[in-house]
């Protein structure tokens, strides 16, 4: 046994982990829709169930500290394929609940895979990146990732899952710490730029603008002739990567207007202000800002936090608790787990960037990434910043299945963490 | 190595950065929502949380004059199951027990109940119907049965409780007695007196404590519910029942479109019975409208008492005054008005012509008298108040119309059309204020439904008469039409309604309607009071579009609901036979049409079915005659009728075909 051989916990991260659990807890609560409050602990209401929920994570969490560190970089390549099937298995067995097969039943639970397929997702990535010749500037290594993030993403999409699918997104943090080049980050950063911008301006303004601006970067261009190391710049490649952009902006207002469902499209309008509809699609909205907008400083005594006693919020203790929070307890509150998760995830990536082995660091980034992903995509529908996606807000939103993979991932990263000075290749 | 870090640091700030940003974002978003914006979503939210629930008041009852109930409000409760809310342990426990209790309450057996709550239980339902419609006594029962005991959280159990108007007359004066719901027009009594019967609803200042949970604010309520008062008619169900069933019966008989008959009590005004009947679209009949407040139509000869009133007051006749009738046919403006008797009555007095109903003689009565000063004539009947509405509490009393001398479309014929009820409009109630008034000895008193309203006990307000008029004319004339009516009866043209041990008096009205459109339409009136020396009560019948060949004179289909009415209430004897009688009443007596269009009805014999002689008719007289004995016409060539296919005399029968060459 070494010197580093006692593994250190992070406790910063496991009491804001415990924070965020008992929050949620407490949020599910008062967003419960009964019309009696029983004991915390009653099984049959949603927050006794959460409350059973925890208790099992609890357990999850020592058992994954309990496991010897290297299994988890071992085993990364079987949990991956194992997850994978679990997803592909929903289509022969899983249950149908609000219209999606994202489910299996297990006795009067329901396992939901999607929600385990994220650690299993990051481990491999992590797994296959860590390895020594493998390298993101290589194009087929490059495809080989894009792929294995990719599949999840595909087998839940056609659930219907698009928001838990969009979640894979998150590993692009990860791979950018790796090496993935900046170009990747600005063309994304332009498409959903130039989405966005086709759905609210004129397409002719756009086209006009996309013109300008090349012919800007383009004359700034020439003065650096001076830099050798730079090749000459082409004009050729100025006018195609205008005609690209025109023709992007062409498509998306096209595939926005023709080819999206009326559903994902009413969303959209909804956010951006492009129709306004508090009464149909956009009633989930519009309560939930009412819900925020009651709770003031310091929110209402739960007798007058009518939005969520009167369970005017749907899916008040699933994808929209943090309008509780809202309500309940007010800006002090929503600030209050604000922090606690940007703190969160600024813990991760400060962990990450002291692994001194790269599985371990790949794998927090992921860990920060997907957390990131959700919180900012969750919070930003429940306060009416983005599109309705159906994901939880995590260890929040009541659900067994959730808690327990957003755990799970978490305390992987912190089994990782603890020894990182023994654990090394 | 170095460079490399140091981009790799510049990288992550970027994304630090990024993080940043959306961060401050999402507080920037919330600050907007929880206080830019804030007193909006507050207020929003504030909407949810009170409301002022209002306690509906108990609706008063509607009594008949002696106290019978025509109208009250009770309770029925709908029992609806939440199989969530019971704890499966009591579900389970409890279940055989309900089921059995449930099957001996609705003789059902205990398994279909246990099966029927078991599915809901597994199915979630939270609002299975069990039963509705119950009344108190069963709902206590019931709340009673194992599980349901444990009341709405525990045992599942919600009752709707509504209030029901029950009308425990039925059919029988549905549409008298009425309505008043939401969002459609008020009817009847019901609606006439509902700012009585209403009462005024509480309210009570609730909050939102959950989902469809309020909790009172005050322990008191903000406004107490008013319970409505009870109203005290002046309907008689007794009387009501015999008007019903005598107009019932003639309709039936004469397949008559509708009628309506109505008895109001001379001295007071106080309506005693309203009937209103319209054929439904399966030929049977109902209380369809208020025919007697809301159709206008022309009175014809009923309104001959008004202008024989008219003469005498102005002294421009006396009773004596001698008219020749001229063959039954005189002509203004080349129209013609005719006697219903072919070839007239001679030369006959004033009060003759009216027991007769001579059209030609009345005619000339208001023609030579007044043709010179129209206005006269109109402005006595306006001193009458025939031009005005009755204004009633029941809502769409038609308007009456009597023109006057300086109207847009007054022509010289409207005068002498008058003066046999044409051309002028008015409703059977306002007709019957007229002849109760003369019946009245000339005081004219507003028909009148209500009595008094009280609450509970307590007398709340007192209905007394009110006098429209009171002399509408001098007794004197009064007393000459009295002896005219009476005698209309006893020798005139409703001798078919005479008892021996029984006066009555009146006047028959049969007038064409709808004859813009097509001829045959009657309507069949009788209006007067009984009895004939001391008038306790008047009432009038009339019967719209009988059908032709079964018999449309106002003596004949009118007259006899009335003879029913005033026998049955007044001399209390039932007159089922006589009744029989006059279907068979052979029509070779004296009989009145009022019509200048039906010319030769007056040899028709409408029981022996005999076609008359058609020569020299108008075509178009000619086939409303024959039409109305059932057969078809065919007709040769134009103008005036030169011969007949079928002779006059002969037996007709509806399948004969009749056919008819003109000149």
């Amino acid at each position: 046994m070494g010197i580093g051989d006692r593994p250190k916990y992070d406790i910063a991260a496991i009491l804001i982990y415990t924070a965020l659990v008992f929050i949620g807890l407490f949020s599910i609560y008062s967003a419960a829709p009964v019309l009696e409050y029983t004991s915390i602990t009653d099984i049959n209401q949603v927050y006794g169930k959460q409350f059973l929920f925890i208790g099992v994570c609890a357990l999850l969490i020592i058992i994954i500290l309990a496991i010897e560190v290297k299994f988890y970089e071992q085993f990364a390549g079987l949990i991956y394929v194992v997850s994978m099937l679990s997803l592909a298995g929903l289509y022969i067995f899983g249950k149908e609940v609000n219209g999606a097969v994202s489910w299996y039943p297990i006795g009067s639970f329901t396992f939901q895979p999607s929600e385990f397929a994220k650690f299993a997702t990051a481990l491999a990535v992590a797994k296959f990146l860590s390895q020594l010749n493998v390298s993101l500037k290589n194009v087929r290594d490059f495809m080989i990732v894009a792929g294995i993030i990719a599949l999840p993403a595909l087998l839940i999409v056609p659930q219907p899952d698009p928001g838990s699918a969009l979640i894979y997104t998150a590993f692009f943090f990860a791979l950018h710490r790796e090496g993935l080049s900046l170009w990747y980050l600005s063309l994304g950063i332009i498409a959903l730029a130039l989405f966005l911008a086709a759905l609210v301006i004129n397409i002719w303004w756009i086209i006009l603008i996309i013109v300008v601006v090349v012919a800007i970067i383009y004359l700034l261009s020439r003065k650096r002739k001076h830099n050798k190391r730079l090749p000459k710049p082409r004009i050729y490649l100025y006018v195609i990567a205008t005609f690209i952009c025109i023709a992007y902006t062409l498509s998306t207002s096209y595939i926005f207007n023709n080819i999206l469902e009326d559903r994902h499209r009413n969303r959209i309008d909804i956010v951006l202000g492009r129709v306004q509809d508090d009464a149909g699609i956009g009633y989930n909205i519009n309560q939930s800002m009412i819900a925020i907008g009651n709770g003031g400083w310091a929110g209402k005594p739960l007798e007058e936090a009518t939005q969520t006693r009167g369970g005017y919020v749907p899916e008040q203790h699933t994808d929209f608790v943090f309008s509780a929070i809202g309500e309940v307890s007010g800006l002090l509150g929503t600030s209050i787990t604000i922090l606690l998760f940007m703190f969160l995830i600024y813990r991760i990536i400060i962990m990450a960037e002291r692994q001194r082995n790269q599985f371990a660091r790949i794998y927090g980034y992921g860990v920060a990434g997907i957390f990131f992903l959700h919180f900012f995509v969750n919070v930003g529908m429940v306060i009416g910043l983005l599109p309705t996606v159906g994901i939880p807000l995590p260890f929040m939103s009541y659900g067994g299945s959730g808690l327990m993979g957003f755990t799970i991932l978490l305390f992987i990263f912190i089994k990782l963490d603890a020894h990182r000075m023994s654990y090394d290749h | 190595m170095a460079t490399t870090n140091k981009n790799i640091l510049n990288k992550m700030y970027l994304v630090s950065a990024l993080f940043v940003v959306v961060a401050l974002l999402v507080v920037v978003q919330i600050i907007n929502i929880q206080f830019i914006e804030g007193d909006d979503y507050r207020a929003k939210a504030e909407q949810r949380v009170f409301r002022n629930d209002t306690i509906p008041s108990t609706r008063g009852n509607l009594y008949d004059a002696n106290g019978q109930l025509l109208a009250t409000s009770i309770s029925k409760y709908d029992i609806r199951f939440d199989a969530l809310a019971p704890s499966s342990k009591d579900f389970n426990e409890n279940i055989a027990a309900l089921a059995e209790e449930l099957g001996k309450k609705f003789d059902k057996s205990k398994s279909y109940y246990l099966q029927k709550l078991r599915k809901a239980h597994s199915n979630k339902n939270r609002y299975m119907l069990i039963a509705k419609n119950l009344n108190y006594g069963d709902y206590k029962e019931i709340r009673e049965f194992p599980l349901f005991e444990k009341g709405p959280y525990r045992g599942g159990l919600i009752v709707e409780k509504r209030i029901v108007r029950e009308h425990p007359l039925g059919k029988m004066a549905e549409r008298i007695v009425g309505y008043d719901r939401r969002g459609s027009a008020p009817v009847g009594l019901e609606g006439a007196f509902a700012p009585y019967l209403r009462g005024s609803d509480g309210v009570k200042l609730e909050q939102k404590i959950g989902k469809n949970q309020w909790k009172p604010i005050n322990s008191e309520n903000e406004l107490d519910p008013n319970d409505g008062f009870d109203v005290y008619t002046t309907i008689d169900v007794n009387m009501q029942d015999v008007a019903h069933h005598a107009l019932l019966k003639q309709l039936e008989y004469f397949e008559a479109d509708h009628g309506t008959a109505v008895v109001m009590e001379v001295a007071t005004g106080e309506i005693k019975a309203l009937s209103n009947l319209g054929r439904g679209d399966n030929g049977k009949y109902f209380e369809k409208r208020n025919y007697a407040v809301w159709e206008s139509h022309e009175p014809g000869s009923t309104f001959k008492l008004m202008s024989v009133i008219a003469a005498l007051e102005d002294k421009v006749v006396d009773t004596s005054t001698v008219f020749d009738t001229k063959g039954g046919k005189i002509s203004y403006y080349g129209r013609n008005v005719r006697d219903s008797k072919y070839g007239g009555y001679g030369k006959i007095s004033v009060a003759k012509a009216f027991e007769v109903s001579s059209n030609t003689a009345l005619v000339q009565m208001i023609q030579n008298n007044y043709k010179s000063n129209p206005e006269d004539y109109v402005d006595r009947l306006y001193s009458m108040n025939l031009n005005e509405k009755l204004s009633l509490p029941i809502k769409g009393e038609g308007v009456p119309m009597i023109p006057h001398p300086d109207d847009k479309n007054w022509s010289g014929l409207s005068l002498p059309w008058m003066g046999f009820g044409y051309g002028v409009q008015l409703t059977p109630l306002q007709t019957l204020t007229f002849y109760n008034a003369v019946a009245n000895n000339g005081v004219m008193v507003k028909p009148r439904l209500i009595r008094e309203v009280k609450s509970k006990e307590k007398v709340i307000e007192k209905f007394d008469r009110e006098i429209i008029n009171p002399a509408i004319c001098s007794q004197n004339t009064i007393d000459k039409v009295k002896v005219m009516m009476e005698n209309v009866v006893k020798r005139g043209t409703a001798d078919n309604l005479y008892s021996e041990n029984f006066s009555m008096a009146g006047k028959t009205g049969t007038c064409q309607t709808e004859y813009w459109k097509s001829s045959g339409n009657y309507i069949a009136s009788f209006a007067g009071y009984f009895p004939a020396d001391k008038p306790k009560y008047s009432c009038i019948v009339v019967i719209t579009k009988p059908s032709v060949r079964k018999g449309y004179y106002g003596n004949i289909v009118a007259g006899p609901v009335f003879k029913t009415i005033a026998q049955k209430i007044y001399a209390n004897n039932p007159l089922i036979d006589q009744l029989e009688l006059q279907q068979a009443i052979p029509t070779q007596m004296v009989v009145s049409t009022d019509s200048y269009l039906s010319k030769a009805h007056a040899q028709n014999e409408v029981s022996s079915m005999k076609i008359p002689s058609l020569i020299g008719m108008e075509a178009m007289d000619a086939i409303a005659i024959v039409e109305n004995l059932g057969a078809n016409v065919i007709l040769k060539g134009s103008g005036k009728v030169k011969s007949q296919s079928l002779k006059a005399g002969t037996k007709i029968s509806p399948s004969d075909k009749v056919t008819l060459t003109l000149i």
